[in-house]
């Protein structure tokens, strides 16, 4: 990979401004019309041909400097991952075909969907190095992805019912909806036109500059221009009957909504320029653009999505001015864009392998707007809930390499191309950027690092201003390089050994240990060790920080964490407890009177923190004794020491912890979300101390006393939301009131009561604030109370019917119905009570209260209704599926994940899916078919091409459903022995053409005489492929995405299938070549040593008995294939059958025959495929023939240019063997 | 005047009565018809409410308010009585003596009855005025007993109110539209209504109107009415609201979104 990039990222030439003209939008048939315009400076002399990326649309017509018409070739590999292969079905095959169709068409190493050859009238042009313009007309129809056009189903003008659409896509995703170089590290400036009628609103980035009506007044246009450069990812338009509002605070902001909107729009945005504020005076650099624009879109990818300029959000974002908690999530989104504003857009990354820096310091940047305006609390809290989630995650799932260049991973994807990686590595990459780059600021000091980042953004800053030379708007483009070398100049400091523990490895540390004091030496004795066995962690080395509260005060240490060293020590300070009387002082300096009786007497030590201030990515189970922890949770100021506190009370259900966390949940001068987080602690403590438990119900005092009204404590108070931390407690404390049961398990009689009172007395007229998030969590609550049914026997046929149903289910039930129905009538914001009651009808169903029935989630889940109900509705049925294992529910899920209009929703359900699979990898389920299998594989191979983002779903799905191995429901194939499972080399997508031989293929196909090599290899292909359909019909089973790649070409002198149809052919001679003479020479001991391989590898006995049964006349016949292709590949051809591959045929007819001679190559390439792998396992036994081999690997290497690195990589990776993959 | 069975009448008249009957009797009577002693009652009587009658009308006419002998003796002479007669009459031999007519005795008012104690007169009320009547007839006090909770009843009352409201409003929409059961069997317990789908979800859930029904009180119908007759108000205006913003100050802002969209220039035609 390295060597690529220092070999081919060099692009031959340079993108200097490029125009997007939209000249018709339809809304009826989503469809849309015009040309982009590329001024290309030539920076060799000899440049023949360009790439382009452009996919699911149509291209017209491309002309250089509007003279000259160039010829131009559509090859798109990624429209179906494994061409033709329709029995491999295991995901490191896949894993490989889709990295190397990503890479071939990436703009980032110099590829694109598109090639267009330069006409020889402009070779003089280039000669001369002169720019030239490249003016492509296209359209789009109907597009499948990258565009979203939203269209009501009403009748009337498209403006008055609303219709928009905007465009879209996981990271550099532009390709979809106009031709360009879609990588981040091209930046250029833009002039954006479009027409649409007029009563729309079209916003895009960069300045408007004007709207002009066109001569019928009908439609008009409106000109934008980008001067700052800016890469064509950035790019995004968002058109519809928008609702202006320019910010009053800062008028060159402007917000748009759709119609009826913008009074909530208005509250919504209101404090948006406190941002500004904020990020322009923390970086002492000004915002980098004149405008900035927020679109508030229905059915949006995303809730937001960054370009530059302008951001477009999701409208179920805007809130009014009585709704409470999805302020601060708006806020924080919000917040959030305008950082990825400097970082992210103005300035972006590299390539894929430096997205960790934009993502990390935008992330970064709207923490630290976090910690201004919701509170350093809060801040912190958020960054250790983070920091839980991505080490649980890196526990989970494999550790996150944020610069993926230097390392394999060992994950069922690969992480080197943003569009192979899953959708919930992405999210949690970003959030792993960005406690990395808090790491950083503990390293090198918060002044320096935003001096750091207020170098980058001035060098950028002056770099766009500049006119288009070669290379200055490099510094607009941030690479882990570029970025330590700026923190080493504006610091002088080597961030290397940082970026080597975080950036370049993966996972977190996991520490845990306990400590013990000696009396006798006065001394704390520590053990600290780390948990290297599980997944996802990381060996930590360094300085590690433990804070000792004793006594007389609190103490830093730090300790050097090294190689084997697990114990350490702490002197004292003070010699036990001498004057009782005095106060304790803490870290913060204030001192507090503490009741010492429940510490051990002979101790100084009240509690330990190892690493509080979250200094490094890691995982800590620290164990202490409960009073210690009850001390930490009572004294300790930092909420992050509280929340660890309250994690370890869980353990201990005392008297004393149910004091402490009463205490602190009445304490009002706590962090509110401590005591929401004590509430649930609570619950939990008493359920385990219920048998000796005196008094009402736990917190019921506490709430009665916050809540009840003056005369009658039992009777809640009329709403009023004015102190918000009373208003999270009221929504908590009845949720985890909920959760207590009595000694028979159930809900507390008293407690049932007291819900049902707080439905009853709700009473929200006099409150200035909407009470909807309440009244969802009092029916969440509800559902919490509800324990399984009394095993009723149900003999009767009807199954569970309203006889069987407890009082207090009836009571559920019949609040639930009022509630339901009551929002059909006076829906609440945002819908929230309909979707608790959802939720809670399925609780009843789980618990059998009420029959299992779909019915009823499906009404809500389909399109036309709100997408927050939607997503529970279906999170429902994802459940149902898995406890029915009902087939058709879930074939009607996986038709909303392919055709759903809304791609959220799509992508929603795959999630949903991924964490609550139907089945596990190896459970028994009735589901587990092989049309599944066919189905899954299909969507993800060819079916879903147009949205990465859903695309890697279902290879999450897939992963999670039959792990990365073959499933075990499908058949085992005649020619098993081929299917390598740790096929991790070479098998090569044959649409994905290596750069070498592209630069023949316009040659191959001009010239005329074409004919008798590539006939030569055609018939050899045709000849193996008969042989081969001799050993296994299964071959024969067509693929009927063959020809999807064939898209389109252009009439007459460009045949695209040909052009295919050659390169592999010319690609394989290449392989073969490197390999010949070995491959040849250790032909005869291979037959055995496939057979061992194959029973060592296979992941069950009965698997590999089988497999290996089938498998060795199969190899041995395949291996005759083998020397045959050998001997025939170099070039010497076979005279034979030049008839049977037609020259000049029918593009359809000629892409299906093409596809077929891929599939054969293939085979033979798969043959070679198993030599390889039966050298790495010749390695262990002959290091001689290893070496060889390695070698021959790094020759093709070097030869395939792009597309793969695994043989090297996987020979030095012992972990990603298979063995340890089966598990 | 004597239909009054009962009253201070009734035993004046007896008392005229018994006087007239004691009359005939030293005249030489035996025994009389009633009707006729009634006659003689009620001459009698007549005579000396016309005596009262008149010796008023003197002392008024001399300017007192209280009558003197002279007033009556006026009174008898008007009415042609011979005043000498009265001293032979009052000296007859045979004259008849009453016993004075018992006094009726004050009925006892039972303690039980009395709530509170009665106020006793100021000094310038006479003391024959009747008393005053139990303090709670005429000063505002606690008749009933008052509920150990009264917050507590009108919060009852209004959750109550509200949920029949509700639950009437939604029982009749479950009943004429379409609903879901959670039942196979039993589809009239428990009717969900129907969702349908919409055209525009996000408008219903982004502008909620659940708190409408919330504003129990009149007063707070009112305003939550006219708040959302300005909210639509306001959304109307921000329809046109970059015009008007641009008409109030258009130097103010500079915003291209708020710049007139131009005309096409005429070559472009």
């Amino acid at each position: 990979m390295k060597k690529d990039n220092k070999s081919d990222n060099q692009r031959p030439y340079k993108l200097s401004h490029q125009k997007i003209c939209l000249t018709g939008v339809n809304f009826e048939k989503k469809s849309i019309i015009g040309y982009v315009d590329l001024t290309i400076h030539p920076l060799r002399a000899d440049l023949k041909r360009l790439k382009i990326n452009f996919k699911q649309g149509r291209i017209y017509r491309i002309c250089i400097n509007d003279q000259w018409e160039a010829a131009f070739l559509y090859n798109d590999p990624t429209q179906e991952i494994c061409q033709g292969e329709a029995k491999q079905r295991n995901l490191d095959f896949f894993q490989n075909c889709h990295l190397s169709a990503m890479n071939a068409v990436d703009a980032d190493s110099v590829n694109g969907e598109v090639t267009i050859k330069l006409p020889p009238e402009t070779h003089p042009l280039i000669a001369e190095l002169r720019p030239f313009r490249l003016c492509i007309e296209y359209s789009l129809e109907d597009p499948k992805g990258g565009i979203h056009f939203v269209v009501p189903e009403m009748s009337g003008d498209m403006a008055d019912i609303g219709a928009h659409m905007f465009t879209y896509g996981h990271e550099n995703s532009s390709r979809l909806w106009f031709p360009c170089i879609d990588s981040y590290c091209e930046p250029c400036t833009w002039k954006i036109e479009i027409t649409v009628d007029r009563d729309m609103t079209a916003v895009s980035c960069g300045d408007l500059i004007e709207a002009v009506y066109s001569p019928c007044l009908m439609k008009k246009t409106f000109h934008y221009y980008m001067s700052t450069p800016v890469s064509a990812p950035n790019i995004a338009i968002a058109i519809g009957p928008f609702e202006i509002f320019v910010d009053p605070n800062m008028h060159e902001v402007t917000h748009f909504c759709l119609p009826h909107l913008s009074g909530i729009l208005k509250h919504t945005t209101s404090y948006i320029h406190e941002a500004f504020e904020f990020y322009e005076e923390l970086l002492s650099s000004r915002y980098p653009y004149s405008y900035y624009k927020q679109v508030f879109v229905d059915e949006s990818y995303a809730d937001a999505m960054s370009y530059a300029t302008m951001t477009i959000f999701s409208t179920n974002l805007l809130h009014s001015s009585r709704i409470i908690d999805q302020t601060f999530m708006t806020r924080t989104l919000m917040a959030k864009a305008v950082a990825q504003q400097f970082f992210g857009t103005f300035i972006s990354m590299h390539t894929w392998s430096d997205a960790w820096l934009p993502k990390g310091i935008a992330g970064y940047l709207s923490m630290l707007f976090i910690k201004k305006t919701f509170g350093n609390n809060e801040f912190r809290y958020v960054i250790a809930r983070k920091l839980k989630e991505v080490s649980e995650h890196e526990n989970k799932v494999g550790g996150i390499v944020l610069d993926p260049t230097k390392k394999e991973s060992n994950l069922h994807f690969s992480a080197k191309n943003s569009h192979t990686v899953s959708p919930r590595h992405a999210a949690m990459f970003s959030q792993k950027a960005m406690l990395v780059m808090r790491i950083l600021e503990f390293r090198i000091g918060t002044e320096l690092l935003l001096q750091a980042l207020n170098k980058l953004l001035s060098l950028a800053y002056n770099a766009s201003q500049q006119k288009y030379v070669s290379n200055t708007w490099v510094n607009m483009l941030l690479s882990t390089s570029s970025f330590s070398k700026i923190i080493s100049t504006v610091t002088g400091k080597d961030i290397l050994p940082f970026l080597e523990q975080w950036v370049y490895q993966s996972g977190c540390a996991r520490f845990y240990g306990n400590f013990v004091f000696n009396r006798k030496r006065n001394v704390v004795e520590l053990e600290i060790k780390q948990d290297n066995s599980v997944k996802g962690a990381l060996k930590y080395v360094g300085p590690l920080t433990v804070t000792i509260q004793e006594l007389d005060g609190s103490f830093n240490h730090t300790f050097k964490i090294e190689e084997n060293k697990t114990k350490f020590e702490i002197t004292c300070h003070s010699k036990s407890r001498r004057n009782k009387k005095k106060k304790i002082p803490l870290m913060t300096g204030e001192e507090v009177d503490m009741d010492l009786s429940a510490m051990d007497a002979d101790s100084p030590v009240l509690w330990l923190r190892v690493d509080p201030e979250l200094n490094t990515l890691r995982q800590c189970a620290w164990e202490q004794p409960d009073y210690m922890w009850q001390y930490q949770l009572r004294y300790e100021r930092d909420v992050v020491a509280q929340k660890e506190a309250i994690e370890a009370l869980y353990k201990y259900g005392t008297p004393a912890t149910r004091l402490a966390l009463t205490d602190t949940i009445e304490n009002d001068s706590c962090y509110y979300r401590i005591r929401l987080d004590a509430c649930e602690c609570l619950a939990s403590v008493a359920n385990s101390m219920v048998s000796n438990w005196a008094g009402p119900p736990a917190m019921m005092t506490i709430f009665r006393k916050t809540f009840g009204s003056h005369s009658c404590p039992s009777i809640i108070r009329q709403n009023n939301f004015n102190n918000f931390q009373h208003y999270y407690l009221l929504k908590t404390m009845p949720k985890a009131m909920a959760r207590l049961r009595n000694i028979h398990n159930i809900c507390p009689m008293e407690v049932m009561k007291f819900l049902m009172d707080l439905f009853k007395y709700n009473d929200n007229s006099k409150n200035k604030y909407s009470d909807n998030y309440y009244r969802a969590a009092l029916i969440e609550a509800l559902s919490l109370t509800i324990t399984p049914a009394v095993a009723t026997v149900t003999v009767s046929s009807q199954g569970i019917s309203t006889e069987y149903l407890s009082a207090d289910m009836k009571l559920i039930l019949e609040e639930c119905t009022r509630c339901l129905n009551l929002e059909k009538l006076l829906p609440c914001y945002r819908h929230t009570v309909t979707v608790s009651c959802i939720k809670l009808i399925r609780t009843m169903q789980k618990y059998g209260h009420l029959p299992n029935d779909s019915e009823i989630f499906q009404c809500y889940a389909t399109y036309g209704v709100f997408r927050d109900v939607r997503v529970a509705a279906l999170s429902c049925l994802v459940d149902f599926v898995r406890s029915e294992s009902n087939q058709i529910m879930f074939d009607w899920l996986l038709d909303l994940v392919e055709y759903d209009p809304d791609p959220f929703i799509r992508h929603t359900v795959l999630m949903m899916f991924v964490d609550n699979p139907p089945f596990k990898k190896g459970e028994y389920s009735p589901m587990n078919t092989t049309e599944l299998v066919d189905r899954l594989w299909n969507l993800m191979n060819s079916l879903l091409c147009s949205d990465s983002r859903l695309r890697c779903g279902v290879t999450d799905l897939y992963h999670t459903l039959y792990g990365r191995t073959r499933p075990f429901c499908l058949p085992i194939p005649e020619n098993m022995m081929v299917l390598n499972l740790k096929q991790r080399t070479t098998m090569l997508n044959p649409s994905v053409v290596p750069e070498k031989l592209q630069d023949q293929m316009f040659e191959d196909e001009l010239e005329v005489e074409e004919n008798v090599k590539r006939a030569a290899f055609g018939t050899d292909v045709e000849k193996s492929g008969q042989k081969r359909k001799a050993d296994s019909p299964l071959l024969e089973a067509k693929s009927k995405f063959e020809s999807s790649f064939v898209e389109f070409v252009r009439a007459g002198s460009m045949d695209n299938s040909q052009a295919s149809e050659s390169n592999p052919a010319k690609q394989i001679k290449l392989d073969e070549e490197g390999q010949k003479s070995k491959v040849i020479q250790k032909q005869p001991s291979e037959a055995q040593d496939d057979r061992s391989h194959l029973s060592e590898d296979s992941s069950s006995p009965t698997h590999s008995q089988s497999s290996q049964s089938v498998a060795t006349p199969a190899a041995q016949s395949s291996q005759s294939v083998d020397i045959l292709c050998n001997l025939s590949g170099p070039s010497t051809p076979l005279p034979m059958d030049l008839s049977r591959t037609p020259v000049g045929t029918v593009p359809l007819m000629s892409g299906e025959s093409s596809s077929k001679s891929h599939k054969s190559k293939k085979k033979k390439k798969k043959n070679k495929h198993k030599h390889k792998h039966k050298h790495r396992h010749d390695k262990s036994r002959d290091e001689e023939k290893m070496s060889k081999d390695r070698a021959s690997s790094e020759q093709r290497e070097s030869e395939q240019s792009n597309s793969n690195l695994a043989p090297l990589t996987t020979l030095k990776s012992p972990p990603s063997s298979p063995e340890f993959e089966v598990m | 005047m004597s239909g009054d069975i009962t009253g201070p009448s009734a035993s004046r008249r007896k008392a005229l009565k018994v006087a007239v009957a004691a009359l005939c009797s030293e005249n030489g009577f035996t025994s009389s018809e009633d009707s006729a002693l009634e006659t003689l009652t009620e001459l009698l009587q007549s005579f000396l409410s016309e005596v009262g009658r008149s010796a008023r009308a003197y002392c008024e006419l001399s300017g007192r308010t209280e009558a003197m002998v002279s007033d009556v003796a006026m009174a008898l002479v008007n009415m042609g009585f011979n005043i000498e007669s009265i001293a032979g009459h009052a000296k007859r031999p045979n004259k008849s003596v009453f016993i004075p007519p018992a006094q009726m005795t004050q009925p006892v008012i039972h303690k039980t009855l009395q709530a509170g104690e009665r106020k006793t007169h100021p000094s310038h009320i006479p003391d024959h005025l009747p008393q005053f009547p139990d303090p709670h007839t005429y000063i505002r006090t606690l008749t009933h007993q008052q509920p150990l909770n009264e917050y507590q009843l009108m919060r009852e009352k209004a959750a109550s109110q509200k949920r029949d409201v509700e639950r009437a409003l939604t029982r009749f929409i479950a009943k004429t539209g379409n609903t879901q059961h959670l039942f196979k069997d039993d589809p009239s317990a428990f009717p969900l209504i129907a969702i349908a789908p919409s055209p525009r979800p996000y408008l219903n859930a982004l502008l909620p109107k659940d708190q409408d029904l919330d504003a129990q009180e009149p007063g707070e119908t009112y305003s939550t009415g006219s708040k959302k007759r300005s909210d639509n108000n306001s959304q109307g205006d921000a329809k046109d609201g970059a015009q008007s913003q641009e008409s109030a100050d258009p130097d103010a802002i500079d915003n291209p979104y708020l710049r007139p969209v131009k005309l096409p220039k005429k070559r472009k035609r």
